[in-house]
């Protein structure tokens, strides 16, 4: 285990990203580049270089963040992301320093739950 | 504190705000005709004040504060907008109008809460309320009004809506008691670590406030120790440090913590006060355009036809724009001729002034139609697009994203793509692409390599079904675009390396651009082109012009009238006609052949001669300079055929036929090709100088720019002529 419950935090946004998502657990912990497309997790440690680390941050990509993997670009890289109901873009590099915890892939909001069952 | 009314002289109001946050929009709509463009000192950060008239009695001088995300700081660039809301000199603002999207508060609150906690009166101009409310968001102001503790105004940027309000809450707010201000509140365990450096600032700025001195600590902490910034006092920057190895010693990162506080803060204040549907937060219509946009296969063809587009604008679309400034500059100079007594005031007036006019007001329809485009493409979120899709191809050659449209559009002309630079936030980012880009061969060279072609190339060659001419064509652009990248490469690992810069570049939501800001967008570029490189490329028209025409030899007009007697007196009509224009052309010939050109081209020739360039090229190469496709007209007059690049068949001719003294030929295939690479690679553009001294604020880049470009063009010729000579070729 990464020591990501170290940053799990009580006052982190009390509002999930897509409250009305239906989702299934898929994996406990990754980094964020390790995400397919349409999961969602939880920001568990940024840990690029300091310049970086601080930009991210203060974007709002902090510890207990949830953030979703939107798309990849055409060419594989940079990654589209989506935080505090905006998009930001990073690149692979940067991505692959984010610990995630709590990944969940993400099933639409209009699929009916029944169909979800099956 | 600053906000005690009334105050002498003029109110000073600064608006500040996330990108993307419609600040431009809001400040043109405020300020309109009145607003004014600088740049701040020795920095390529544009500074735009305006005034805005609060009421009948109220007038205030509005800056535009930079974008941006939060108030710390790396480069002297970031530090522009501190220094708006925070100055290490002079006086605070009067007022902060903080902009923010009502769509997205929770991170555009992060600047908000930032500026409120320097305790400056502030107002929260929350903008796009239009798409907030469309897009399900609800906001009680009056709860978030007393959450974060200033008057807050929903607005319509767009359509003005607000604006008066806006105005009646920042008067209100001059006028009334200044409201005492609570720092912002931190944990003990963090308030420990950050009260040495407040300690520190006490002693080294005692006219600032208690929340002012708390929010300049949290601002060093933040922004110093791996900084650019320049003028930091030496005490403050080893209190930070200490800070932060303490905080690293207790297994603690100072930088997230403070952070993590503000955003903390902001959650609670939001928490009650803001609604924001799952909707809302998926971004609406937006995801569902990137799905077309940002599309391998769909979004390529939509980006190829966007730069299409972009390209025939810039080549086609402007010719009939180029060809009437040509047209009025000929009209004015022959109104001029027909209007003076002959003489040298009327040769300054005419080939000097009016000629170096016409040489700066003919790159205006070209940035205005790039402008309108790049404005377009920034405004509805397209830009970011671009670079989120290109970056990938980009950055192996150490460029941004964001460097494409300039790159391109360097094709056409690197004057209006080094000024679209700026959407490039990163300087040293920029300062390759602007140094790079003269490398892409832009219009004005075509006419060289068509002349050169002509000249060296018989138009019935072919290799397969390719003429020889259009694969030697196709190859000068392949050069060009490989010099290009691989300059931009070099650049990136020599004079401007440094860590690169990660991409942290967000996606704004699609929007309708609007006229208005594009409008304004337009005219600032054309107007700071026109004064401030306008001036520059004029000068150098006058002296080439000067070069060109000086010292004079006073005998050849004495020698011409001779002859022009005598052929008035021998011959008539047609033939009296032709002949007198032929010596027109030789007195042309002989003046240049005698002036300071003339004696340059000689000096230099040695320097040439390996490149299989003789003094009357060497000649042609320094008129050029004016513009490259001068080099046409410039030959023209060398060789006695007149300047008129129309007829240019007989100096085709001529040229084909000139040889050196010796008698060996002097455009040979391999001189051909030298000269055509000698034009791909060097700075042979005056305008291309000053508008990078513009854009770059020092003497020093477009130096360089020369510099490295003339070395390679001289290696590059260098290595065709003789190299191919060494393999046999002629």
């Amino acid at each position: 285990m990464r020591a990501a419950t170290q940053f799990q935090r009580a006052s982190g946004p009390a509002c999930p990203l897509f409250e009305n998502d239906y989702h299934s657990l898929v994996d406990a912990t990754a980094t964020l580049d390790e995400l397919p497309i349409g999961a969602v997790g939880t920001v568990a440690a940024v840990g690029c270089p300091r310049p970086v680390a601080r930009r991210l941050m203060e974007m709002g990509l902090l510890p207990g963040t949830r953030v979703a993997v939107v798309r990849v670009a055409p060419f594989g890289d940079p990654i589209q992301l989506r935080l505090r109901s905006y998009a930001l873009s990073i690149r692979r590099r940067e991505a692959s320093a984010i610990l995630i915890e709590d990944v969940h892939e993400a099933v639409p909001a209009t699929a009916p739950a029944e169909h979800v069952a099956s | 504190m600053s906000a005690t009314p009334p105050r002498e002289g003029r109110l000073q109001i600064a608006l500040a705000g996330n990108p993307n946050a419609g600040k431009t929009t809001l400040f043109n709509s405020l300020t309109g005709a009145s607003a004014r463009t600088g740049n701040y000192p020795g920095i390529t950060v544009e500074r735009r004040t305006g005034r805005w008239r609060l009421s009948d009695t109220l007038e205030a001088e509005l800056l535009d504060v930079p974008g941006t995300y939060s108030l710390s700081a790396r480069s002297p660039e970031e530090q522009v907008a501190v220094d708006a809301v925070l100055p290490t000199e002079g006086s605070a603002p009067d007022v902060v109008v903080v902009v923010a999207d009502a769509g997205a508060l929770e991170r555009h609150l992060y600047l908000a809460c930032q500026i409120i906690d320097i305790g400056l009166p502030t107002v929260l101009a929350l903008n796009l309320m239009d798409e907030a409310t469309k897009a399900g968001v609800q906001i009680d102001l009056e709860g978030l009004r007393g959450a974060l503790g200033v008057p807050i105004v929903p607005l319509v940027a767009t359509r003005a809506e607000g604006v008066e309000e806006l105005a009646a809450a920042v008067a209100e707010l001059i006028e009334s008691e200044p409201v005492a201000i609570e720092p912002e509140e931190l944990s003990s365990s963090l308030g420990a670590l950050v009260e040495p450096v407040e300690r520190l600032l006490e002693e080294l700025r005692p006219e600032d406030t208690t929340p002012g001195r708390r929010a300049r600590a949290l601002w060093a902490l933040l922004s110093l120790g791996d900084d650019e910034l320049q003028g930091i006092d030496e005490g403050l920057r080893e209190v930070v440090a200490h800070a932060h190895q303490s905080a690293a010693t207790a297994e603690r990162d100072l930088d997230r913590e403070i952070i993590e506080a503000r955003y903390a803060r902001i959650d609670d204040r939001m928490r009650y006060v803001v609604t924001v549907p799952a909707e809302a937060r998926g971004g609406g219509w937006t995801p569902r355009i990137d799905a077309v946009l940002t599309h391998p296969l769909l979004g390529a063809l939509v980006f190829a036809a966007a730069m299409l587009a972009l390209f025939e604008a810039l080549f086609r679309g402007s010719e009939p724009l180029i060809g009437g400034v040509e047209a009025g500059v000929g009209f004015v100079q022959t109104v001029a001729t027909d209007l003076l007594p002959e003489g040298a005031f009327r040769d300054l007036l005419i080939d000097g002034v009016i000629a170096g006019v016409g040489n700066v007001v003919v790159f205006v329809p070209q940035i205005a139609m790039l402008f309108a485009f790049v404005a377009v493409l920034e405004d509805s979120g397209y830009l970011a697009r671009v670079a989120f899709m290109i970056d990938r191809l980009m950055r192996g050659v150490g460029l941004h994203g964001k460097a494409f449209v300039p790159l391109l559009s360097g094709f056409a002309c690197a004057v209006p793509a080094v000024m679209a630079t700026r959407t490039i936030e990163s300087r040293k980012d920029r300062l390759v692409t602007m140094l790079a880009l003269p490398l892409m061969s832009c219009s004005a060279r075509l006419p060289v390599y068509a002349l050169v072609i002509a000249i060296v190339f018989p138009s019935d060659e072919t290799v397969g079904f390719v003429s020889v001419g259009a694969l030697v064509l196709f190859s000068m652009y392949a050069l060009s675009v490989a010099s290009t990248l691989g300059a931009a490469a070099v650049l990136r690992r020599t004079v401007l390396r440094g860590p690169r810069p990660a991409l942290v570049l967000e996606l704004p939501p699609y929007r309708w651009p609007a006229p208005r800001n594009i409008l304004s967008s337009v005219w600032r570029r054309v107007k700071s082109f026109l004064v401030d490189a306008g001036t520059i490329i004029l000068a150098i028209t006058i002296l080439l012009w000067a070069l060109l025409t000086y010292p004079k030899d006073e005998s050849v007009p004495v020698r011409f009238a001779d002859l022009r007697a005598t052929a008035e007196q021998t011959l008539e009509g047609d033939a009296l006609a032709d002949r007198l224009s032929e010596l027109d052309v030789e007195e042309a010939q002989e003046q240049l052949r005698s002036s300071a050109a003339g004696s340059i081209g000689r000096a230099i020739e040695p320097v040439i001669e390996p490149l299989g360039f003789d003094w009357r090229i060497g000649i042609g190469l320094i008129g050029s300079f004016a513009a490259r496709e001068v080099l046409v007209s410039t030959l023209g007059i060398v060789w006695g055929i007149g300047d008129d690049s129309d007829e240019s068949e007989p100096l085709r001719e001529a040229l084909r036929d000139a040889t050196w003294p010796d008698g060996r030929p002097l455009f040979t295939t391999l001189t051909g090709l030298a000269l055509m690479v000698f034009f791909v690679l060097a700075a042979q553009c005056m305008s291309t100088v000053a508008v990078v001294y513009r854009e770059s604020g020092s003497w020093k880049w477009p130096a360089l720019m020369v510099l490295y470009m003339t070395v390679l063009a001289y290696v590059g010729a260098l290595v065709v002529q003789q190299g191919g000579q060494l393999l046999g070729y002629v």
